[in-house]
């Protein structure tokens, strides 16, 4: 038994390497000692002497062959190289062993050589099955045996160095939709960021095994962190990447051109004949090659502290670009007008999965989304071509793809609503012309004019501003208004009533809301529930206690025309009063606060005096027109100190947004006024109830 | 390789179907207790959510793929990285019935192996009186291909949980029983299987 398997594996070296190769060697090398043994013997016949030098040699090398053994088992795991080392490595000695036991074993040897022979059949088919399994299902493994045979190039499924410009960008491509691959762009990025003063840039040389680890990292698409790395090294990573261009970024076509244009003294005609040249590579090519060139004129600008003028840079720059030196340094004194719409921009790649703060915005979002779905159709696409390392990254972008999106969509729900609110109550807005539009014109006069009328905190500055709109329009107009509307109320029917009443709340809520509101939100939210149906009110001590009176009645008795239809006359007398009673009490609330506004007014108003003459006559102009578009004089400009300061920058921009935003709370908080009063119309006939039952109660 | 080792197991559930059978309302009514009414195709969406299975907190992964045909060339990539499916029609949808015996051959084809974990399931239980496929039939199919059949409703919620965490469980028996035998994972077994085929 022990005799046969050095025979068969001589035959079939290798066969048992993956299971028992070891213990097989260990036998082995006691084998060829036996034979070593053997052949001393033999030797004994024709000297000492030679005899001994020979074993000395024999031994060495079965020592050797001891030490080599076990060293192959763990390099080879493919049983096709081990049979070429191994027949290669001892024929001699096996030779002499198969010599030495002929005698021994024949018979043997034939029987086990037909067991054997199944078996071998077996064991390659299991072998060939492993391979194809290997090379269909597990490439990583494949790559990593790869890997370790050839020992600086590691052979990549897909590498990005060395391949065509094109097939870089596919396989390394930025997922911002720029052309240029990835490792380009983190280069750049890099020396733009840190690099760009440093003496010698470019041209230090980077250390070789490191720049040798980030290509293969770049190879393997694994995550490389360049800011772990020395200037130098990232610099000669870059340089790397262009040398193993197949051909030079020119172009090979073009190639001689360039050389032939390059040697053209007249700066005009050779910036003419680039520019003309440049327009034939292919687009690619020169998206590339101009992000380069933009990128390289900031080193040489830097010229003064990195010693890295044109010359000496297209020096370094010839060759890794397999030109000449002078076509560079022809580049680079043309770049600005040969690229002139190039700017470098960071590259910011995909969040990864695990990024737990989305962000907020849609446009964020949709940028975002964009970048991801790239990235997902980047990872699909090396999965089709077999690169199933990636099945876990494409589970995560997908989920990430998906959060996104949810995100997105509750966005533009959240929109589309405040949208149809916004809708709403514009049409409501629309027939009175309230105030809101009156604002609306004054503030995009005022931006058109200087820009700085809106305030910085729009929410501060604009609600002091209608509130006073709002105080001045109930102290002067409401009183006539109201009165007429009240004596319709009074002949009219009760539905008939109902409708004024809430007709008259659509043009309060119109005109007065835009300050309500505001109000409600700077006072304090107890107080500010009570603003808000102060138009209602407020009426009250104008035009006579009857007409609110009245109005609420209707709403009461509507309630009471389901409940207590059999109520007599004295009933709904006793209703009257009640009511009468707590509009009498809100009455007196509101006055209270109007006159606490008032004072606040007036405050300002000397504050405002006071800081008139500062305020430059162009900001007195936009003012001026404010107030004649408003009809509210002074009032408008309770906040000139914004102005002033605002004036300075040129804030048309954020303005617009501020503006757009003001807007919305505006219409959002013009709902929650409308709340507020129907809520306090239902309070009070609450209350009304309450008394009358009260009084029922009493009389039983 | 990130995953430290207190990370809970995560298991990778696809859900597979015909176009508008209710894929993504069975996983947004398991993710999100949320039913969607209108109808918008899936391209693909996947999801995370933590649970607790019989008394163990795990993890699990809801991949959800396109209905249509449309893009059938991307679901290999996804099938090969899901550890266990569920297989939806609509009882009230014929053609999507059929569909998943379809959609069962790509799985198997992909995955290369017959007992993974899978579970037929009839949605839009709710729907009963326009059933157009009787349980019968579909507890046919499922013995025939080994595997649970259930009846599930997006709407009402019905069964919903049950589907997830029924096939949540056949995932991790499998990966125990997967465990046991000399550290060897799916692939190694089918191999193996192979193998004794051949010196038999």
């Amino acid at each position: 038994m022990d005799f046969e398997s050095p025979d068969v594996e001589r035959e079939f070296p290798g066969l048992y390497m993956s299971e028992t190769g070891s213990g097989k060697r260990s036998q082995e090398s006691d084998f060829s000692d036996d034979a070593h043994e053997r052949s001393t013997k033999k030797d004994l016949l024709i000297g000492k002497r030679k005899d001994k030098k020979e074993s000395k040699k024999d031994q060495g090398y079965a020592a050797l062959e001891g030490e080599s053994s076990p060293e192959e088992d763990l390099d080879i795991k493919s049983p096709c190289k081990s049979k070429k080392s191994k027949s290669f490595k001892f024929p001699t000695i096996k030779d002499k062993r198969e010599k030495s036991r002929e005698k021994d074993g024949k018979e043997k040897d034939k029987e086990k050589d037909k067991e054997k022979d199944k078996d071998r059949e077996a064991d390659r088919e299991k072998s060939e099955k492993k391979k194809e399994s290997k090379s269909k299902l597990r490439l990583k493994d494949k790559k990593k045996m790869k890997s370790g045979d050839d020992t600086s190039d590691s052979v990549d499924e897909m590498p990005i160095f060395g391949v065509p410009l094109p097939v870089a960008v596919e396989r390394n491509h930025c997922h911002d939709g720029v052309q240029i691959p990835v490792i380009v762009r983190d280069c750049i990025d890099h020396v733009q960021e840190l690099g760009l003063v440093t003496e010698g840039i470019y041209k230090n040389l980077g250390v070789k095994s490191k720049v040798q680890l980030l290509r293969r990292s770049y190879n393997k698409r694994e995550a490389v962190k360049l800011s772990d790395y020395d200037l130098s090294t990232v610099t000669s990573l870059l340089k790397t990447f262009l040398r193993e261009l197949p051909e030079t970024i020119l172009t090979n076509e073009l190639a001689s051109k360039f050389e032939d244009v390059a040697c053209i003294k007249e700066l005009a005609a050779r910036e003419q004949e680039l520019a003309s040249l440049l327009k034939q590579i292919p687009p690619c090519n020169m998206t590339c090659l101009s992000w380069l060139l933009r990128h390289f004129e900031n080193v040489v600008a830097n010229e003064s502290q990195n010693k890295m003028g044109i010359s000496s840079l297209s020096a370094v720059l010839g060759p890794v670009l397999q030109t000449s030196p002078k076509v560079v340094a022809a580049l680079l004194t043309h770049t600005s007008a040969l690229v002139p719409h190039i700017k470098l921009v960071k590259y910011v790649p995909p969040l990864s999965a695990g990024c737990t703060s989305l962000p907020n915005t849609k446009e964020a979002i949709t940028a975002e989304l964009s970048k991801q779905d790239s990235l997902l159709n980047q990872i699909h696409a090396e999965m089709n071509h077999g690169y199933t390392v990636r099945s876990d990254q494409l589970w995560e972008v997908q989920r990430f793809i998906t959060l996104l999106k949810r995100k997105l969509r509750t966005l533009e729900k959240a929109q589309e609503v405040s949208h149809q609110t916004l809708d709403k109550v514009q049409g409501k807005l629309e027939p009175p012309s309230g105030a809101v539009h009156v604002q609306a014109s004054s503030s995009s006069s005022s931006t058109s004019s200087s820009g700085k009328a809106i305030p910085v905190s729009p929410t501060g500055d604009k609600i002091d501003f209608q509130m006073r709109i709002v105080t001045e329009e109930k102290t002067k107009g409401v009183a006539s208004s109201d009165a007429e509307d009240g004596t319709m109320r009074e002949n009219s029917s009760e539905t008939e009533q109902k409708l004024v009443l809430k007709d008259r709340v659509d043009p309060n809520a119109s005109s007065e809301p835009p300050a309500a509101v505001p109000e409600s939100s700077v006072l304090e939210s107890a107080a500010g529930a009570v603003p808000g149906p102060a138009p209602v009110p407020t009426v009250t001590p104008v035009t006579q206690a009857p007409a609110p009176t009245t109005s609420n009645t209707v709403i009461a008795s509507d309630k009471s025309d389901t409940s207590n239809s059999e109520l007599d006359e004295k009933n709904t007398e006793t209703q009257l009063e009640l009511e009468h009673k707590e509009l009498l009490k809100l009455q007196s609330y509101l006055l209270s606060r109007i006159s606490h506004v008032h004072e606040e007014i007036d405050v300002l108003r000397t504050e405002l005096k006071s800081l008139v003459s500062t305020v430059p006559e162009s900001a007195l102009l936009s003012i001026s027109t404010l107030s004649s578009d408003v009809e509210v004089s002074p009032d408008i400009t309770d906040n000139p100190e914004d102005e002033t300061s605002n004036r300075s920058g040129n804030l048309t921009k954020d303005t617009k947004d501020l503006y757009e935003q003001n807007n919305q709370l505006m219409e959002e908080r013009l709902k929650l006024v409308k709340q507020i009063i129907y809520e306090h119309e239902s309070c009070i006939n609450l209350r009304v109830q309450l008394e009358q039952l009260k009084q029922v109660v009493e009389t039983n | 390789m990130k995953k430290p080792n207190q990370q809970p197991a995560l298991h990778k559930v696809i859900m597979v179907g015909s176009g508008g059978v209710g894929k993504s309302a069975l996983t947004l009514q398991f993710m999100y207790d949320e039913f969607v009414e209108d109808y918008e195709p899936t391209k693909a969406d996947s999801y995370r959510k933590r649970v607790v299975l019989d008394g163990e907190e795990v993890q699990i992964d809801i991949l959800d793929t396109a209905g249509q045909e449309d893009y059938a060339a991307i679901r290999d990539n996804y099938f090969r990285s899901g550890e266990g499916f569920l297989c939806v029609f609509s009882i009230t949808e014929d053609d999507s019935f059929q569909a998943t015996q379809e959609f069962r051959d790509q799985i198997l084809r992909v995955k290369n192996d017959e007992n993974i974990p899978f579970l037929l399931v009839g949605n839009k239980s709710d729907l009963d009186e326009k059933r157009k496929v009787s349980v019968y039939e579909s507890c046919n199919r499922a013995a025939a291909w080994g595997v649970p059949y259930v009846e599930t409703s997006a709407k009402t919620r019905s069964n919903v949980d049950k589907v997830f965490y029924d096939l949540m469980r056949e995932i991790r028996s499998r990966k125990i029983e997967d465990n046991k035998p000399g550290n060897s994972r799916g692939k190694d077994k089918s191999k193996r299987k192979k193998l004794k085929c051949v010196i038999l």
